[in-house]
């Protein structure tokens, strides 16, 4: 039973994601045993972590009509700052990594707020600083992640790992606060006219800041698993994640015009992601071939939602 | 009509002197820190910059019609690896090298224009995609290790000076710059691409067909991202992949402290030249100063930021 | 006229709800409202009324706080009242629903209702099934047939309306305002929305209600205040007007001054422009001929199919059936330019998003079409864009520092004669004039009035599509009166009238129940 309003419709919107992972579980479980393997289904759930962190810190900017190109830069920043800091700070470094991603993004939000920037542009811009401030830090991947990190976050033999349980805490979270807040509803509104938004009593600028927080304080999240995935730190690993976790939330239903899309979406969209290129690997292609039809499927994704997404009253 | 009259009527371009007098300063600055003043110092500048300025003159069209291209760097790295695996080292081959590599990137803009206007993607989405499928594309036919190389003959474009003082180069970038303000500032064509680029629904109001004229300009900014890794090849001499991925930035960067706006509307060729020459002047200074290499990006940020806050500002005061 | 009445209440006791004392305002060096003064007691409807550009709608967001008075001081029940804001206004008690709604478009109708107010439940979550419970009470309260759950962008005009006037009724303001709430309604929705004002007022709340429905003022009003030119004309309690006082303090001027002389006859001018049951979306059949010099105007209440028409006219959303013909040859209008080579000029209503690049300049906006007619080869003539954007810069005497300022920095007035001067750059056979004088000043309205009489008289068949009535009855030898799409009545100049074009926009129903 779905609850009544526009979180209704909302929901909705993530259904095609989630028949799409379905279909791909489908055909890769027909065409290879190993699919449902316990190593397999782990696997998956690890590689979901960042990139459905990374796409529900970008649903924030969506929902709120705004965009995030920075996400990619501030994972690679938060590898290259956990992997030299973890063996002298300890466990300190993960909310160091995690106050670092707030800054990222405060830089965003006032450079859209008070220099009065478009956020496309803006972002682009930050997230040559960030890069430029990660490859400074650490010119060439390396340095060294605590292993006893990777044993407590990865390595437990848990029916409901850790891993998975960040998964479900955040977006269980998420998804209240989007639909059942009113600060939530305010996010929509400013996404679903800014205007209108404004004569409804929103305070753009305080949703502004807190969207773009949000999306820096997730990447940075996801740069946290990332870095304690590989063990090191990579000031270019997070380049990918930014058109990612774009994708996979526009998959998920997110409208990029802002004020449409919900939660569970994101993750549908996150999840199917993910799943292609396990599917690529289990069909043994050319891994480079994933990338060509990551960039098909994102393509094909924006053409489907796009039409759609031309509003009536604009 | 009166070059000067012309050059009067080019006053937006405030902001391009503005460029054109950092740029000054900047010169200054390096000649200062290499610790010697030469004339051929400096046009071996503009001779190295000439790849980066050939692709930001596509950006500032793409940014004229109010839009973005995000896969220049993408097209660069490909245009690279197209013409020395068509030279495979002989002079022979230039025709089909130069030809092929020029229409792979016309393709690049077609699919990029044809996403942005038929299926109505938005722009810096449409290019990021064609640019991770581009570069994908490229790992794939390589597997990784791309073959051939630019014959010596051909590298000539690049590495020889005419009259033994104008690198070749810096003709190319000229004699493209000239064309393309012809083009934009002397025909019907290029009119029409501004009023569009200025506002899309008065353009198509007024009978203007400004989906063709779009396309046109992703078609234009991907062919001169293919020029410019034809350069950069002619420079380099081999094949290597992603040697263009830094045009992306370099471009909008440069763009932007030229005086594009990303509103659309104005196309300041000398500006984009300018801030090409600044960017690099920019790195070669770092370098110099023995900061890191990536202190580049920061600087780069930074000056966007910057730029595009000054024009707010201003914007903000005018009305 | 009536006696001006007091702006101090009558009876002495207790203060007035809303005073407004020598409010004026202007925008840029456009004088909308001058020394301003009113009040408005507890209890009581005041109808606030006047032509298009009185300055109505200014006044009201003074009062509503979406911007300050530039002179004058206002009162909220004998306390200094001077909101900094929309919000701070609606927390001192007054609410505004405005005519251009603030509906969120992905929020349902319960969502938008009590948005900011929303009912929570456990952990402070929003109750969702409560919201829309309260909701529907609220709607049912007002007899509002508004379903709860449906997004704010599936709403008709109508119904956006009528939902907007149900979030500042909710709030049981002190003193609410309506800005002409009725425009898009039906008469059976006016009616509700009436009862709820009355309502309203029987708790001792106040309502300014903005009409041009003058039976409405009749019936609602305890006090009308009529604004001509941004000035104050009649301030009367019920039964100290009637109708003749109300137009008389709206109209009031002679109109042969700013209007082209129109000619007796032109019954023996050929037809220029002809439609044949021609159709387009939100467009009934319409069935039409303009003959050459003919000013043929088209009334009617918001949204009433004038968009449609004037897009279809020029091609941007054409016609999808029925034929159109240009002196007698048919020209199928499949786009913007077929239209501009079948000599259709169309001037749109939204010129700062459909008519000009705003920051380019004045040489750039105009030179279009005069260039395109004289290139060769596709080469751009600089010398001739320079002479011809001085030439129209005298012609359409519009008013910069020269023909490279960018547009955007001049008035609107003069911004509409660039959007005139691209067009008429070479005369056309058929104008299609769309609200074009909207935000024009009176000087520069004059101007356009002057040259769209020129026009018609070398002979150009002009469709006049306008809310504006003073212009519709000043320059249209014909006006035919649009309701839901279809023409529902034509008048001719000996028997325009302002209220013959109401009673007609009104629709067949509203009509008849005026007319009773």
């Amino acid at each position: 039973m779905l609850p009544r309003g526009s979180i209704r419709t909302n929901l909705l919107l993530g259904l095609p994601a989630l028949l799409l992972a379905a279909a791909i579980v489908a055909v890769a479980a027909s065409w290879s045993g190993d699919f449902f393997a316990a190593g397999n289904l782990g696997n998956l759930v690890n590689r979901v972590l960042p990139l459905s962190l990374a796409a529900l810190g970008q649903a924030f900017v969506l929902f709120a009509g705004r965009i995030d190109l920075s996400v990619g830069s501030v994972i690679s920043l938060s590898t290259a700052i956990l992997a030299t800091t973890s063996t002298s700070l300890g466990w300190a470094a993960v909310p160091l990594v995690l106050v670092a991603g707030l800054a990222c993004g405060a830089l965003n939000a006032a450079g859209v707020i008070y220099l009065r920037i478009n956020p496309l542009i803006m972002t682009l811009a930050s997230s040559a600083i960030v890069k430029g401030a990660a490859l400074i830090l650490m010119p060439t991947p390396g340095g060294e992640v605590d292993y006893t990190f990777y044993d407590a976050f990865y390595g437990q033999d848990l029916l409901v790992g850790w891993p998975l349980a960040v998964i479900l805490l955040a977006f269980l979270g998420a998804f209240l606060l989007f639909g059942f807040t009113r600060f939530g509803r305010r996010i929509y509104a400013l996404g679903s006219d800014d205007r209108a938004a404004y004569a409804n009593g929103v305070d753009v600028r305080r949703v502004e800041w807190s969207v773009f927080l949000a999306s820096g304080f997730f990447a940075a999240a996801a740069g946290v698993a990332v870095g304690i995935k590989i063990l090191s730190g990579d000031p270019l690993i997070g380049d990918s994640f930014t058109l990612d976790a774009i994708a996979a939330a526009v998959l998920g239903g997110v409208a990029l015009q802002g004020g449409r899309g919900a939660v569970p979406g994101v993750l549908a969209g996150s999840i199917a992601l993910v799943l292609i290129a396990n599917a690529f690997n289990l069909l043994e292609l050319d891994p480079n071939l994933q990338q060509i039809a990551k960039g098909l499927i994102f393509v094909v994704a924006l053409m489907l939602f796009m039409r759609g997404g031309v509003r009536r009253t604009a | 009509m009166s070059t000067s009259a012309y050059l009067v009527r080019m006053r937006p371009a405030a902001a391009s002197l503005r460029a054109v007098a950092l740029l000054v300063l900047l010169l200054v600055a390096f000649f200062v820190s290499a610790g010697l003043f030469s004339p051929l110092l400096l046009l071996d500048n503009v001779r190295q910059a000439a790849p980066l300025g050939v692709v930001v003159l596509g950006q500032a069209i793409v940014l004229m019609m109010g839009r973005l291209d995000l896969s220049v760097g993408a097209t660069a790295s490909m245009a690279n690896i197209v013409l020395c695996a068509v030279f495979a080292g002989d002079m022979a081959n230039t025709g089909p090298a130069v030809a092929l590599t020029l229409g792979a990137g016309a393709l690049v803009g077609l699919a990029n224009g044809l996403m942005t206007t038929k299926l109505r993607i938005p722009s810096f989405l449409a290019t990021l995609a064609t640019s991770m499928i581009v570069a994908g594309l490229v790992v794939f036919f390589t597997g990784g290790s791309p073959r051939g190389a630019v014959p010596a003959g051909f590298r000539v474009v690049t590495e020889a000076w005419l009259f033994g003082f104008v690198p070749y180069s810096a003709l190319i970038w000229l004699a493209l710059l000239v064309l393309l303000m012809l083009l934009v500032h002397f025909t019907m064509l290029g009119r029409k691409m501004i009023l569009s680029g200025a506002n899309l629904v008065a353009a198509r109001h007024s009978g203007i067909p400004s989906d063709g004229l779009i396309v046109l300009a992703f078609v234009l900014s991907s062919l001169l991202a293919a020029t410019g890794g034809i350069l950069v090849s002619a420079i380099t001499g081999m094949a290597s992949i992603g040697v263009g991925n830094g045009f992306t930035l370099d471009s909008i960067a440069a763009a932007v402290i030229g005086g594009a706006l990303f509103s659309g509307g104005v196309f300041l060729p000398l500006g984009a030249m300018a801030g090409a020459l600044i960017l690099f002047v920019v790195q070669s200074l770092l370098y110099l100063l023995a900061l890191p290499p990536a202190a580049k990006f920061i600087v780069q940020g930074l000056i966007i930021m910057l730029a595009l806050a000054l024009a707010s500002f201003r914007k903000e005061k005018s009305s | 006229m009536a006696m001006l009445a007091s702006p101090l209440p009558s009876d002495g006791a207790a203060p007035a709800r809303l005073a407004v004392s020598g409010v004026s305002k202007s925008f840029g060096s456009n004088l909308v409202l001058r020394d301003v003064s009113f009040s408005v007691r507890a209890g009581e409807v005041v109808s606030l009324v006047g032509e298009n550009g009185a300055g109505k709608s200014t006044l009201m967001h003074v009062c509503a706080g979406t911007f300050p008075p530039d002179g004058g001081t206002l009162t909220l029940d004998g306390a200094a009242y001077r909101p900094a804001s929309p919000q701070a206004a609606r927390t001192a008690g007054v609410a505004l629903a405005l005519q251009e709604t603030a509906i969120l478009p992905d929020l349902t109708v319960a969502e938008n209702l009590l948005f900011g107010a929303e009912p929570r439940g456990l952990l402070g979550l929003i109750d969702q099934r409560r919201l829309h419970r309260d909701a529907e009470t609220v709607l049912a309260g007002l007899g509002f047939a508004l379903r709860s759950d449906r997004l704010g962008a599936d709403l008709s005009a109508a119904e956006r309306q009528m939902l907007e006037i149900a979030k500042a009724i909710r709030l049981a303001p002190r003193l609410l305002i309506l800005d002409e709430p009725t425009a898009s309604l039906s008469s059976h929705e006016t009616e509700l929305v009436l009862k709820a004002m009355a309502r309203l007022t029987a708790a001792g709340g106040s309502v300014i209600f903005i009409s041009h429905r003058l039976d409405e003022v009749m019936e609602a009003a305890d006090h009308a205040v009529v604004l001509k030119d941004g000035t104050l004309t009649l301030d009367a309690p019920r039964g100290g007007f009637d109708r003749d006082d109300l137009i008389r303090a709206m109209v009031g001027r002679t109109l042969t001054d700013i209007f082209p002389a129109r000619p007796a006859t032109l019954a023996d001018r050929p037809v220029r422009l002809a439609l044949d049951a021609a159709v387009a979306p939100g467009l009934k059949p319409l069935t039409l001929d303009v003959r050459a010099g003919e000013i043929v105007g088209f009334a009617g209440l918001e949204g009433q199919g004038q968009r449609p028409l004037a897009r279809a006219l020029s091609g941007i959303a054409p016609f999808t059936g029925g034929t159109i013909a240009v002196d007698g040859a048919a020209v199928p209008v499949r786009s913007v330019s077929r239209g501009i080579a079948a000599g259709i000029a169309s001037i749109p209503d939204d010129r700062k998003h459909e008519g000009l690049a705003l920051d380019l300049p004045v040489r750039m906006n105009v030179s279009l079409f005069a260039l395109s007619a004289r290139s060769r080869w596709g080469w751009l003539r600089q010398n001739l864009e320079r002479t011809f954007a001085e030439e129209a810069r005298r012609r359409f005497a519009i008013r910069s520092t020269g023909i490279e300022q960018p547009v955007r920095q001049l008035s609107g007035g003069n911004q509409q004669k660039v959007v005139f001067a691209r067009w008429l750059a070479e005369t056309p056979k058929v104008l299609v004039l769309y609200e074009p004088t909207k935000g024009v000043d009176v000087g520069a309205k004059t101007e356009i009035y002057r040259l769209v009489g020129e026009l018609s008289a070398q002979g150009v068949a002009v469709v006049l599509i306008s809310a504006d009535m003073l212009e519709l009855i000043g320059l249209s030898d014909r006006i035919h009166v649009l309701f839901e799409g279809a023409v529902t009545g034509t008048l001719e100049r000996a028997d325009f009238s302002e209220e013959a074009i109401m009673r007609l926009a009104a629709g067949p129903e509203g009509a008849a129940v005026h007319a009773a």
